[in-house]
């Protein structure tokens, strides 16, 4: 029938290109890392847990995930913040500036991630425009790039339209009316933002936050450019281990593991749909 | 002979059936109006026929065709949809001359009977526009233009006047039956609202639960309900549980014993009485008992009232407002004697 | 209900946050001097230097053609993905479809790029194919990408528009494919036509799958910039980011322009 022709091709490429390679990567958490090209033992030939042995001893790399899921949240709830008002504001605007307002979201977005990080980078500096402002406020200059903070900054920069955009989606679809029929049994505007809009907004909230939160786990971009040396999540870990270090199965068995831990959030995000 | 036939149809989706077993003929040329509220399956049955539905079981017989397997495009049945389901992007022409595409027919041809088709519903001058520049009535000019154009050997009309306020309503109502006059097709139409099935159906099948209720002519449903259930969803609230005292005589409880002109069963039964059919008369008159006025409503042409029975019961009774009847709404609490006519004494089975 | 000052004061400042950045770039992208903090006055320099830059300009080019056709493949099989997603009702392992799609969106790149690489070298093992890294393996796994970003957007429009169209060209004697390609796909334009962006810009962009997935010869403008950026800024990634800035700005000026245009009546509402 029809529909068998569509779905075959797709179920193949989504057997070939989404399972097949995570599939890979956990085989291949369990080679060891040899002069050779490609630079593994053969995937299976012997496995050995000693990536994984390394990795759940070695603090470092419990460090590194640590590091990345406080990163991850804290960006992710700045990203609220900022995100929640800016998406009410846009869903409560009259209809013919909507699309206006998305755009102006979204265009950011369309001019690329890492020229954007540029701008900040020019902000940041120690001789850049923030620090710049502060001296003439009389301010001492402070230390802002290669900080803690200047990644929260651009994490939360770069993710921003990924909260906005399922927030908006949300919001737009409430009957305007339940707010009104709150106002009218006596509600105060923040009682009815309390009670009504935020509980509705709900799954919103939910998906910003993990559109948000799990990519920005394994970021590896910000952290690079905007973290200083200390700041090692575990996307730079298994960067450096892959590039650097040539260590083909450690990058993989930080990958695997990665995953494993994004899998719990990941679930959640699919039940509540 | 029977235009279409519907045997033993069944849909189910799970454990629940949305059409059980149903059993229907209708015959050429019919309005054949379906009836019922919200989860009646009236809407399901309309879909089934149209091929939208796959049933779980029976047959559909369209003439000598089975038509039950029958994809819609398949189908020489065609439908208007509750919401038009004008294709927006193109004009009205081209929506009109859509199913005559499909069937290859010739292009000189399709022009003329496009023409033709915009004539019979009178938007001729409109061939040209897109949809979104319409109102609503027009569109739905458009829907049936669009869906007779095949000359479908049935029409299925889901909800068709339902969108339309008031006065459109009645105008669109006109046209339709003038078309179908013309066409002399097959209609079946699904409706909610009584006084619609009434104005329109040569004949109605009242649907409840998935099951037909009651088949029948307007006035059979109306006059004749074969249930308590039809008496109800036709606007009668005078429906009752009575006990039989003679062939010819009933109680009521909370009214009292009246005279029956149709035979009392010895089986249990009910009684429906249509409050049109209720008179204020003079104490004395025939199956009469005395009350009070409960409610009163004004509605111009007629008032409608409740009465309280000093033996217990509410009777609502429609009462006409004109010169010899008196003009004035009756206050509330006023002393009146309701006259039960021994022939509007419906009996029903329990 | 109006909330006072407080929520348009929220959208303003959320915005002074996008785009002050942004100004500040275009602003010392025209700045002669090297310093960019002091602007000391208007030049064209950086975009002079830019013009001359082979590097950047090969870059960019390359991006541009990958960014094409991957956003163009994933356009289709995405449609593909979405349609079934949203019109074919319950079937098999539906389920792991749909998560399978959806996964795709919310992996970190690091972990779709080390994956997809994988992949290419398995495949060089075992088939011999793809002999060497480079634009085809960075396109293909741009698809992969981004057809999961096409799905979700097809899919959420034509749940939002209902099968009430399709159900009437169907009942007027159209075959399914036929009620799909004259009336579903016509009207479902403008959702194609920001999936399309939408995968062009991810592919644009990304830097992580492409560094993973790419070889000797290919590198793509994300690859590049990252390299300089490492190096220290310098006003002609300014003078870049100021270019496309503007050419984006103009092509979803005229995309919004065009919806406006096909939105007042005849989009699948």
């Amino acid at each position: 029938m029809n529909r068998a022709l569509v779905l075959a091709p797709l179920w193949l490429w989504l057997t070939i290109f989404v399972v097949l390679p995570v599939l890979l990567v956990a085989a291949l958490s369990f080679s060891t890392a040899i002069e050779a090209v490609p630079p593994f033992t053969p995937l299976l030939a012997s496995p050995d847990p000693a990536n994984y042995a390394l990795l759940t001893g070695d603090a470092y790399y419990l460090d590194a995930f640590l590091k990345s899921l406080l990163i991850a949240s804290v960006s992710s709830l700045c990203c609220l913040a900022i995100g929640y008002p800016m998406a009410l504001a846009i869903a409560r605007a009259p209809e013919r500036w909507r699309s206006l307002l998305l755009l102006l979201v979204m265009l950011p977005f369309w001019t690329g991630f890492l020229l954007r990080i540029t701008a900040w980078i020019g902000l940041l500096r120690d001789d850049g425009w923030i620090n710049l402002a502060l001296i003439q406020f009389g301010i001492a200059p402070l230390k802002l790039l290669y900080t803690d903070l200047a990644m929260y900054i651009g994490i939360t920069y770069a993710y921003l339209p990924f909260m906005i955009l399922p927030l908006y989606a949300r919001l737009s679809r409430r009957d305007p009316a339940l707010e009104e029929a709150a106002a009218d049994l006596g509600a105060t505007p923040w009682t009815i933002f309390r009670t009504v809009t935020l509980p509705l907004s709900l799954p919103g909230i939910v998906a910003g936050l993990a559109l948000v939160f799990i990519p920005a786990v394994g970021e590896y971009v910000i952290p690079e450019l905007l973290g200083g040396p200390g700041a090692q999540t575990i996307g730079r870990a298994l960067w450096n281990e892959f590039f650097a270090n040539r260590d083909w199965p450690m990058a993989s068995a930080v990958a695997t593991a990665l995953l494993v831990v994004l899998l719990v959030p990941m679930t959640l995000l699919r039940t509540r749909e | 002979m029977a235009d279409l036939s519907i045997q033993g149809l069944t849909v189910r989706y799970g454990p629940v059936a949305a059409l059980s077993d149903l059993d229907l003929d209708i015959s050429s040329g019919e309005l054949f109006v379906l009836l019922g509220g919200s989860g009646s399956g009236k809407t399901t049955l309309l879909r089934t026929l149209g091929g939208f539905i796959e049933p779980s079981a029976g047959r559909i017989l369209l003439g000598d065709q089975d038509i039950t397997r029958l994809p819609p495009h398949r189908r020489p049945v065609n439908t208007t949809f509750q919401s038009y389901a004008l294709f927006p992007h193109m004009t009205v022409a081209d929506n009109v001359a859509f199913g005559l595409r499909r069937q290859g027919v010739p292009k000189p041809e399709i022009a003329q009977r496009v023409e033709a088709l915009l004539d019979l519903v009178r938007l001729r001058d409109f061939a040209g526009r897109k949809p979104d520049a319409l109102s609503g009535g027009q569109r739905q000019r458009v829907a049936l233009a669009r869906a007779l154009a095949p000359r479908p050997r049935l029409l299925l009309l889901d909800e068709p006047l339902s969108a339309l306020d008031r006065s459109l309503r009645e105008q669109t109502r006109q046209e339709l039956l003038r078309i179908q006059a013309q066409t002399g097709t097959t209609f079946i139409m699904v409706t909610h609202d009584q006084d619609e099935a009434l104005a329109m159906a040569s004949r109605i099948g009242l649907l409840e639960n998935g099951r037909l209720a009651q088949i029948g002519t307007p006035a059979d449903l109306y006059e004749r309900p074969a249930s308590r259930y039809v008496a109800a969803f036709m606007g009668n609230d005078n429906v009752f549980p009575a006990t039989r005292l003679a062939p010819d005589r009933v109680e009521i409880d909370g009214v009292g014993p009246l005279q029956t002109a149709n035979p009392v069963p010895t089986t249990p039964f009910w009684i429906a009485i249509r409050p049109e059919r209720l008179r204020l008369a003079q104490a004395d008159a025939l199956n009469s008992a005395g009350g009070t006025v409960l409610t009163a409503a004004y509605f111009g042409d007629s008032a409608d009232y409740a009465v309280r029975l000093d033996a217990g019961a509410t009777l609502q009774l429609v009462q006409p407002l004109s010169a010899g009847f008196g003009t004035g709404l009756l206050p509330l609490g006023t002393p009146v004697t309701v006259a039960l006519p021994p022939d509007a004494l419906t009996i029903l089975s329990a | 209900m109006r909330r006072g000052r407080l929520l348009p004061a929220a959208l303003i400042a959320g915005y002074a946050f996008l785009y002050i950045p942004i100004a500040l770039l275009v602003a010392t992208s025209f700045n002669p001097s090297r310093l960019t903090t002091v602007l000391s006055g208007f030049s064209l320099t950086w975009y002079v230097a830019l013009w001359h830059d082979r590097k950047l300009i090969d870059a960019a080019l390359l991006s541009l053609r990958i960014a094409a056709l991957s956003a163009t493949a994933a356009t289709v099989l995405g449609t593909l993905a979405g349609v079934a997603l949203a019109r074919f009702g319950r079937f098999r392992a539906r389920g792991l479809f749909a998560s399978l799609i959806s996964a795709r969106l919310v992996l970190p790149d690091v972990l779709v790029g080390l994956s997809l690489l994988l992949l290419f070298v398995q495949s060089e093992q075992i088939f011999g194919w793809p002999a060497d890294r480079g634009a085809l393996t960075i396109t293909l796994a741009h698809i992969s990408v981004s057809l999961s970003y096409v799905a979700i957007v097809i899919e959420a429009r034509l749940s939002d528009a209902g099968t009430d169209l399709e159900d009437a060209a169907q009942d007027l004697g159209a075959t399914p494919l036929s009620a799909f390609l004259r009336i579903t796909l016509p009207l479902l334009t403008p959702a194609l036509l920001s999936g399309w962006l939408l995968a062009f810009t991810l592919s644009l962009d990304d830097l992580v799958v492409a560094t993973f997935t790419s070889g000797p010869g290919a590198s793509t403008l994300p690859m590049v910039v990252f390299s300089a950026m490492k190096l220290g800024i310098t006003p002609e990634l300014n003078a870049l980011a100021t270019i496309i800035l503007l050419a984006v700005t103009a092509a979803l000026g005229a995309v919004w322009l065009l919806q406006r245009r096909l939105s007042t009546a005849s989009t699948l509402r």
